[in-house]
């Protein structure tokens, strides 16, 4: 269970990460 | 030739500030472990002392070359003392080395960091050196334009038209001694300088606090910022006031935590040093003083450390607060006109002023709070006046990709604790007060330095040290990408691409007008100037004639057309600017201080033939008062 808790917070952490980077790289060159 | 010598003063001008400022700060005893550490801290303070020392002789009158000359030879005598006690730079470097030594090997991805962070600044460069052109709005308006008139006077006085030069003037002292010994671009290059100061803090503090990671994503974080990168390429003040906040906040947090008092001294200094670059050093103040008192209370230490605090704070920001007292009557001058009143000023431009500076943001309820990160994130137009595009006032997005999984996980240092306690309520104050995008960059360097510990304890697990080495990679090459088209025309004006003449002619819509009295009037002609205040260009007394700024014109007798020429004769003006789009404007805008009755006035004098007119570009006129 403790595992499973731990996976989800790993997939989460790096889900947010990845999409607020991108999602900022676009919005920053959005006029380009 | 002028650009390479101002490089090469600024380098001279952190070395001598390096070793003034570590021995002011020796008796401290504050053991920094590392060359990025003491580089910042000691150049950050160094760099204090000089601005406090030309504060000083200017105003004894010697802003000349005996003035600067004594000051740089009692600098250089200060060092050369500090070296020889220190054994030369040759024991730094040998520091240097050591620390190298003790510490594991640089990481490829701490190397490839540092690379783009490089890469980065070696871009800014270009657009530092060049001149200050339109997106420099305040350079030409007050932080160069006013320390250009005190060098013409040869000394630092009070200055009725711009109420600005009331403000704490710290970074202006330096523009002061870079116009003086180069130009423009030196004094530029202090802002820059301060930027560099700021990072290499990050970097020492971050390696220091909690590992080389740490170090060198609170680098990435706050370097990758386009508003970061737009701030360093100008003579504004903001990179030096999140210095000082950075410094202040990060001493707090590691006296905090190791309890030793030189860490809170210095955090002292560091706030009078803030409050003396920008009023709103006061939040920084604020909220230092609060924490400390709430510990002072909880666990029942001793008062004198609240004083061990407030005691360097004050002293260190007080100089400039009495001289507004002084000079004005109101020692915040010209804010809290309520308050304090104030000379040369009253409530209808106060209530303007005010209006200007509360109209940026996203409102100030429960739910603009809460959604406030995302919105510095991705909404940061909203934080702005310039209306810009092309992302240049966004305030970067590791922060934001690093920190809230924080959230998610346990037992965090209690350093980043106290930081983070800090930057809320920087935020706080920032958000009730003015919610201007780069009024927020010192909190930004706050948070900085957290996403490094956050990247430091993303380093435990594969996945996670992946993503977030990933991101940061992802994000720096982003700003790479940012800094060269925004630096491109301002380098190819230093490469000589673009003469410099041509660059501010198309920039600035005043600039063929300055030109034309700086080429055909003689040097003591005094000149009104309505509708632009970026009077920094020209070469003659001049002083901002519209009512919103000051009361030299009277507003009752400068709301007719011969009533405004016979006030622009007493005031002694020989020429009027004027720029063509305010005068042909059918705004109503600013009517209670009689701003379109000036205007209308203006118009007539110009069309009756009062005053003359003796050129116009279609961007701006010049008229003669007779």
């Amino acid at each position: 269970m403790k595992r499973i808790w731990t996976l989800i917070r790993i997939g989460v952490a790096v889900a947010w990460m990845l999409a607020t980077a991108l999602l900022y790289v676009r919005d920053v060159f959005k006029d380009w | 030739m002028e650009r390479i010598m101002a490089l090469v003063l600024i380098s001279l001008e952190a070395v001598l500030c390096y070793f003034v400022g570590g021995s002011a700060l020796r008796r401290l005893g504050l053991e920094l472990r590392s060359l990025p550490e003491r580089a910042a801290i000691y150049v950050a303070v160094g760099l204090g002392i000089l601005a406090y020392s030309i504060l000083g002789i200017g105003l004894l009158g010697g802003l000349n070359w005996i003035g600067f000359g004594l000051l740089i030879l009692g600098f250089v005598l200060w060092a050369g003392f500090e070296m020889r006690t220190r054994g030369s730079g040759r024991q730094v470097k040998e520091e240097a080395k050591g620390e190298e030594r003790e510490g594991e090997k640089a990481s490829r991805f701490e190397m490839t960091v540092i690379g783009m962070v490089g890469a980065i600044l070696l871009v800014l460069v270009g657009g530092s050196l060049a001149p200050a052109g339109a997106i420099e709005w305040d350079s030409l308006a007050y932080h160069l334009a006013v320390p250009k008139i005190y060098l013409a006077d040869g000394r630092i006085h009070y200055i009725p038209f711009v109420s600005h030069s009331n403000f704490p003037f710290t970074m202006e002292m330096l523009y002061t001694l870079g116009l003086f010994l180069n130009g423009p671009a030196l004094a530029k290059l202090n802002h820059l300088l301060t930027l560099v100061l700021t990072l290499l803090l990050l970097w020492g503090m971050g390696r220091r606090l909690w590992g080389r990671t740490a170090g060198v994503v609170g680098v990435a974080t706050f370097a990758s910022a386009p508003l970061v990168m737009w701030e360093a390429t100008s003579a504004y003040i903001d990179l030096g006031y999140s210095l000082y906040y950075l410094l202040a906040a990060v001493a707090f947090a590691v006296w905090w935590v190791e309890g030793k008092k030189g860490w809170l001294i210095l955090s002292g200094i560091a706030c009078g040093l803030c409050l003396g670059t920008k009023m709103t050093g006061a939040i920084t103040f604020g909220s230092l003083t609060a924490l400390l008192a709430y510990r002072m209370i909880r666990e029942r230490r001793p008062w004198r450390d609240l004083a061990g605090f407030m005691l360097p704070a004050i002293l260190v920001a007080s100089p400039w607060f009495v001289k507004s007292q002084i000079w004005t009557g109101n020692p915040t001058y010209p804010f809290f006109y309520g308050l304090f009143g104030g000379r040369n000023w009253d409530e209808a431009m106060a209530q303007i002023y005010r209006a200007s500076q509360v109209k940026f943001g996203v409102g100030k309820g429960a739910w603009d709070l809460l959604r406030l990160p995302f919105d510095l994130a991705f909404r940061y137009d909203a934080f702005t006046d310039v209306g810009t595009s092309h992302g240049v006032d966004s305030p970067g997005v590791l922060w934001f990709c690093l920190l809230p999984p924080l959230l998610l996980v346990r037992g965090h240092d209690r350093v980043v604790k106290v930081l983070m306690t800090l930057a809320l309520l920087g935020t706080l104050g920032w958000f009730f007060s003015m919610q201007y995008g780069r009024y927020f960059l010192p909190i930004l360097a706050i948070l900085s330095l957290a996403t490094g510990y956050a990247a430091q304890r993303a380093e435990q697990d594969g996945a996670l040290r992946m993503a977030s080495r990933a991101v940061v990679m992802i994000v720096l090459a982003a700003g790479i990408a940012f800094s060269v088209p925004f630096t491109l025309v301002r380098w190819m004006v230093v490469l000589g691409g673009i003469s410099e003449r041509n660059y501010l002619q198309e920039k600035l819509p005043l600039y063929r007008a300055f030109e034309y009295v700086n080429d055909t009037s003689r040097p003591t002609a005094k000149v009104a100037i309505f509708g632009d205040p970026r009077g920094f260009y020209l070469d003659r007394p001049y002083f901002w004639g519209e009512p919103n700024h000051n009361m030299l014109i009277d507003r009752e007798k400068g709301s007719t057309a011969p009533g405004m020429v016979s006030e622009l004769r007493r005031l002694g003006v020989s020429y009027v600017v004027i720029r063509d789009g305010w005068l042909a404007s059918e705004s109503r805008e600013m009517e209670e201080v009689k701003v379109p009755e000036f205007r209308a006035a203006l118009w007539e004098a110009v069309q009756s033939g009062l005053l003359r007119r003796v050129f116009d570009d279609g961007n701006a006129m010049v008229v003669r008062v007779r």
